[in-house]
């Protein structure tokens, strides 16, 4: 299902998408050069998100010379912290921290952790446990509508997150108070930790449920930067929370980590990056 | 006291913009008056701990000083990852207040019961532990919280708890003397109301014991440090707490007193194992864990004359 492009979106900046797109593709490389490099785990999570990612930080506005927790016009949240190897490559690609730090990923001592770790510059919250994303990003958007200060607050979760108890207080939470400057970008890959999303707690009808708590809800393609944009973009003056059901595939960009759960926890080897570089860098 | 921290809460709000109250769905008839006065800084969360705590988390992240108030263990167990992860780690300036200290909701039961709390918010890497005894020992340390604005713990009796102190009371953070002499060779240490049985414990016994022994309430766990000096040169120690003796203000004292090298006796008195079927008034379970003034008497009396010198 598509989101209908015409109807009421924020007036984009034109060239957004070749930036967001070149982004991507950047990021990509650089996620698989730091997971085999750190020999780390969740590559295939980082590249399942990093598009969301992408369009994220060229749409809302976090700019990274004025950034400082907490305090930018719009916040972005990445509550699913294992694709922290994501979140790096984007922030070192645009110039939150010296992008030579990204050869430390995983390293001792090193500032870039496993997991989405607060006091790297850009990063909002220390993420890795799941479920602390949506609740934190709304009490800023909660906090934020009380002294009416503009902005959105775009929070990524993964599905498998999903199954977590805060989510669906949250859920409550934020319909009630009608916090429409508050955004959800689910990545929706259909996989977790041991098998797929529906063999371990089934979630579908997903779109029902979040519209049952009263989300204004979209299914996007997760990969398509304009499709993401527009759902970023939309003026959501319906006094209801957004949620943005984005349709993923696990290891996006790499044919053969495409789709498969042990990818979760497998760095690529010597051979596998340059198959996977070369993959990524032709697309 | 809950009615008292909020009065608090209002005054300290009457000046500062930055306040916020998040409850749990707990506080009726007590919560309100704050509500009504305040309505853009509250926050009723519903009965959902977990979530609660990590709002309170985002909206401190935009500035405020946010106080989240439950009852006994609901904002401490039930959000202990939150509170870990979410305050602690990112050292922002929110209050877990919980209500109900030790057995004060008495025939609620077990679930009700914070015999606990001290010992896992204890074990955090960054939260200051706030205990007060009655009215006054509240009053000193709620604009300390204030004032420092970093994650903190706050635990407090339901209501009704019998005055220890003459007001006003400063300098919390280096305990205050209950009675007894300014250097003496045995020390109690005591934390929260369970300060009024221990005071009414030492009147019971012999005039010529209870003179040497120096009584110290702490409403803030920190003080155990400032006191070092005068709990290693006493003959024994006593610490009693209306909660479990392993972790809390007991187990504070021993690893203080190890880390210093001294060597001076312990008894740690708290909660006793084995009673977590017992429901009853909160005089009824005082009793029941031998933490009622004639039970503590025994126990001072039992522990201390064994370490006075021979003169």
């Amino acid at each position: 299902m598509h989101f209908p492009a015409q109807a009421g979106i924020r007036e984009r900046r034109s060239g957004l998408s070749e930036k967001s797109l070149a982004l991507a593709k950047k990021s990509r490389e650089l996620i698989l050069k730091m997971t085999s490099q750190a020999q780390a785990a969740h590559v295939a999570s980082s590249l399942s998100v990093i598009d969301l990612l992408a369009v994220s930080y060229e749409e809302l506005r976090i700019d990274s010379d004025f950034w400082s927790p907490w305090a930018g016009f719009d916040i972005l949240i990445l509550s699913k912290g294992h694709a922290a190897a994501a979140l790096y490559a984007l922030l070192g690609t645009k110039g939150f921290f010296p992008r030579k730090a990204l050869t430390h990923y995983g390293q001792d001592d090193g500032l870039l952790g496993g997991h989405a770790t607060f006091g790297v510059p850009g990063v909002e919250l220390s993420t890795g446990s799941l479920g602390h994303g949506l609740p934190f990003g709304l009490g800023i958007a909660l906090q934020r509508k009380r002294l009416s200060k503009p902005g959105r607050v775009v929070v990524i979760m993964s599905d498998g997150e999903l199954d977590e108890g805060t989510t669906w207080e949250s859920l409550l939470i934020a319909n009630h108070h009608m916090l429409d400057n508050l955004i959800l970008l689910v990545d929706r890959n259909r996989l977790q930790s041991l098998e797929g999303t529906e063999d371990t707690l089934r979630l579908e009808p997903l779109d029902e449920k979040f519209r049952a708590f009263g989300w204004r809800t979209e299914v996007i393609d997760g990969h398509n930067h304009n499709e993401i944009a527009d759902f970023i973009n939309f003026e959501n003056d319906s006094r209801k929370p957004s949620v943005g059901i984005c349709e993923t595939l696990k290891g996006k960009g790499v044919s053969f980590m495409e789709g498969n759960v042990k990818w979760h926890y497998r760095p690529p080897n010597a051979d596998e990056l340059n198959k996977a570089l070369d993959e990524v860098c032709r697309s | 006291m809950r009615s008292d921290f909020i009065g608090h809460l209002r005054s300290i709000s009457e000046s500062r913009e930055d306040t916020f109250l998040i409850v749990g769905d707990l506080g009726y008839g007590v919560v309100e008056p704050f509500k009504l006065a305040f309505p853009s800084r509250f926050l009723n969360a519903g009965v959902a701990e977990q979530s609660m705590m990590t709002v309170a988390a985002g909206v401190a992240s935009q500035g405020s000083t946010v106080f989240v108030y439950s009852i006994a263990n609901f904002p401490t167990f039930r959000a202990l990852e939150q509170i870990r992860n979410d305050v602690v780690a990112h050292q922002l300036p929110v209050t877990v207040v919980s209500v109900g200290a030790g057995l004060a909701y008495g025939t609620l039961g077990y679930t009700h019961h914070a015999i606990e709390d001290l010992t896992i918010m204890r074990a955090l890497d960054g939260i200051d532990i706030y205990s007060p005894a009655d009215a006054a020992e509240l009053a000193s340390v709620m604009p300390v919280i204030v004032a420092r604005k970093r994650p903190a713990y706050l635990r407090l009796g339901k209501g009704g708890e019998s005055i220890i102190h003459e007001w006003p009371l400063t300098n919390p953070e280096r305990g205050f003397l209950v009675s007894g002499p300014p250097n003496p060779d045995l020390m109690i240490l005591s934390t929260g109301a369970i300060g009024s049985n221990v005071s009414a414990g030492i009147e019971l016994l012999h005039p010529d014991l209870s003179k040497r022994i120096a009584h110290y309430s702490l409403p803030l766990f920190e003080a155990v440090e400032s006191l070092f000096a005068s709990l290693s040169n006493s003959s024994g120690i006593i610490t009693v707490e209306e909660h479990t003796p392993s972790g809390g203000l007991g187990s504070l004292v021993l690893e203080t007193l190890s880390a210093g090298q001294s060597k001076v006796p312990v008894k740690r008195i708290g909660t006793k194992r084995g009673l977590t079927k017992v429901v009853g008034s909160h005089d009824y379970l005082l009793r029941r864990h031998e933490l009622d003034p004639v039970s503590l008497a025994k126990e001072i009396g039992n522990f201390f004359p064994g370490l006075i010198p021979e003169h």
